[in-house]
């Protein structure tokens, strides 16, 4: 299952943020250009315009004011990688070489700053006061949730709470915010554009909870990493934590370091999928998108309620 | 009288800064980023009789504030005496500063000063990046960039507030204080983008000498080549504050504190 179906249909659009995202990361500085370039070429799905542009059709629909909305939160996006890959130390992002690795650190931190005030300027024509509130304390939230990402390495104490808490403010929050946004630049009243929030947030819970698996499900060439990995660098996901509700399995996680090799990996991971984490965690993805559709259905018609569904349908079937 | 209002004034948008920022794990694992008291100052005078309610411009500058905080440590994150760490909550503190300014700014409707913010990172980004490259064709726009990467926020911020009086003295002290601080560092044998630069331009022969394994004889070239520059730009900012009447005495203190601070460099 593939989302043809959604970016033939709103191609023009679509071009049109593409073309726009090109416009946007053009600098004086040739580097700084290059850079973002890069990052640009590296492409991706584009999620969260899709998701703005989509919840606009249930208001008035113009793009001139909606592809604001759109290239910031993508913006915005873009700039996280580009930090998040120096705080990882990538050296690979879509298989594509980071900025980080071909040029250094100092010039990654600064393209992603200059990509970051792009997507401030892009936002400040929407004049809607509200839009500002909404995004500007998400922007806030994402950042507290990286650094809590920071604190929770390792910690396999943690509860399933704290990884909920996490993954809302490291993925859902900004899907949810773009739905959210993308209703308000389109002027719809707040019974819908709270619901497109939820509609956002559940989807974006199920998005990561399904990353979170195929870190382990998925074979390294679909990943571009060794499956684990995430494991490996201390960061603690939910089929993580439902495996170490068996005492035994848990003892053998919480030796896991960056020094552990890859044989050790594999066994961990062999471990983790024998005890059924791995089910459980797909029925609690299936969960939030069900609860995604449902708040689908309390949405007035509107031509963009297919391609939602197809997005969450993706999102359940996804396979790397 | 005058003296202590501004202290007071100072005192009360420190705390909100402090305030703002604080974030448990991430103040107890990084060194507390520096608030730089002289722009606080500066913005203050910026808003000297404009009528703006306190609550309103103590988030001005607040945010103000808070991007320069932010750009700061992002320069910090390449430095090779961090941890990992360190280096990992030096990126992350820089985006969430930046995230705190869009939300200070976003609570009181400033969408202006959000854009113009915005714009300053970007140009500040795009000269960093043109002096640290040394991606310029001659030192006179090498120092250039150096100075505006200094200067933009403050430059802006009284752009959008149409209070013009003070900005070329603003720019010329912000600039005189970053040559000295280089100097500073230079001196104490510590890494100075700026003597690169100089290096870079003055002596192209030693580009890919270390600044540490210079001769004496160059660095002490490069000593001079910078102190020409701090000559120029203190008779610069000398020249301003003349040209100023009725400067806050706080504010010419700071002037003479850098001046006496430079003396001390010179000898």
């Amino acid at each position: 299952m593939k989302l043809t179906w959604l970016y033939r249909n709103y191609k023009s659009d679509l071009d049109l943020i593409e073309r726009e995202l090109e416009k946007a990361v053009s600098s004086n500085s040739e580097l700084v250009h290059n850079a973002s370039l890069q990052l640009l070429k590296a492409g991706g799905k584009r999620i969260r315009p899709v998701f703005v542009l989509l919840s606009a059709k249930f208001g008035e629909y113009r793009i001139d004011t909606v592809k604001n909305v759109a290239l910031a939160l993508e913006l915005i996006h873009m700039a996280s990688l580009v930090h998040d890959d120096v705080i990882d130390d990538a050296n690979m992002r879509r298989g594509l070489p980071t900025i980080n690795y071909i040029w250094d650190d100092r010039v990654a931190m600064y393209t992603g700053d200059f990509i970051l005030a792009r997507s401030l300027e892009y936002m400040t024509n929407i004049s809607d006061p509200l839009a500002h509130k909404k995004l500007s304390k998400a922007i806030v939230e994402v950042c507290i949730g990286e650094i809590e990402q920071i604190k929770d390495k390792y910690r396999f104490d943690q509860t399933l709470r704290d990884y909920f808490r996490r993954i809302k403010r490291k993925t859902a929050l900004l899907i949810a915010v773009s739905c959210e946004l993308g209703a308000i630049a389109g002027r719809t009243d707040a019974y819908i554009y709270r619901r497109l929030y939820r509609f956002g947030y559940f989807i974006g819970m199920a998005f990561q909870i399904t990353d979170d698996i195929l870190d382990f499900t998925a074979t390294e060439e679909e990943l571009g990493k060794p499956a684990g990995e995430d494991l490996r660098q201390g960061n603690i996901t939910l089929p993580a934590l439902y495996a170490m509700r068996d005492s035994r399995i848990k003892a053998k996680l919480e030796k896991v370091n960056l020094q552990t090799e890859k044989e050790e990996m594999t066994r961990i991971i062999d471990l983790i999928k024998e005890s059924g984490a791995i089910e459980q965690s797909h029925q609690l993805s299936r969960r939030y998108l069900d609860k995604a559709l449902a708040i689908l259905d309390e949405l007035p018609e509107s031509k963009a309620k297919r391609p939602l569904k197809e997005i969450a349908n993706y999102i359940g079937k996804r396979r790397y | 009288m005058a003296l202590c209002i501004y202290e007071q004034k100072a005192d009360s948008i420190r705390r909100l800064v402090k305030n703002e920022m604080y974030h448990k794990f991430l103040f107890e694992h990084m060194e507390s980023p520096e608030i730089d008291e002289d722009r606080i100052l500066m913005l203050l005078m910026t808003m000297d009789g404009s009528g703006i309610p306190v609550e309103k411009y103590e988030r001005q500058i607040a945010a103000a504030s808070l991007v320069q905080i932010a750009l700061d440590i992002h320069d910090k994150v390449a430095g090779q005496q961090i941890t990992l760490t360190e280096r990992q909550l030096s990126v992350l503190a820089g985006d969430y500063f930046s995230g705190l300014y869009y939300h200070l700014l976003a609570g009181i409707d400033d969408i202006n000063l959000i854009r113009t913010l915005a714009n300053a990172i970007k140009v500040i980004n795009e000269s960093k990046i043109y002096v640290y490259q040394l991606d310029v064709s001659d030192i006179e726009s090498f120092m250039e960039h150096v100075k505006r990467i200094e200067c933009t926020v403050i430059d802006e911020f009284c752009q959008y507030f149409q209070s013009t009086e003070y900005i070329g003295l603003f720019i010329e002290f912000l600039y005189f204080k970053r040559l000295l601080s280089e100097m500073e560092k230079f001196n104490n044998g510590r890494f100075s983008i700026l003597f690169e630069g100089l290096k870079n331009f003055c002596l192209p022969q030693m580009k890919s000498i270390p600044l540490s394994n210079l001769s004496q004889h160059d660095q002490h070239q490069l000593n001079e080549i910078c102190t020409h520059h701090i000559d120029q730009s203190r008779k610069a900012l000398m020249d301003e504050t003349s040209r100023i009447i009725g400067l806050p005495g706080i504010f010419l203190e700071r002037i003479t504190e850098l001046a006496n601070k430079y003396k001390q460099i010179a000898t």
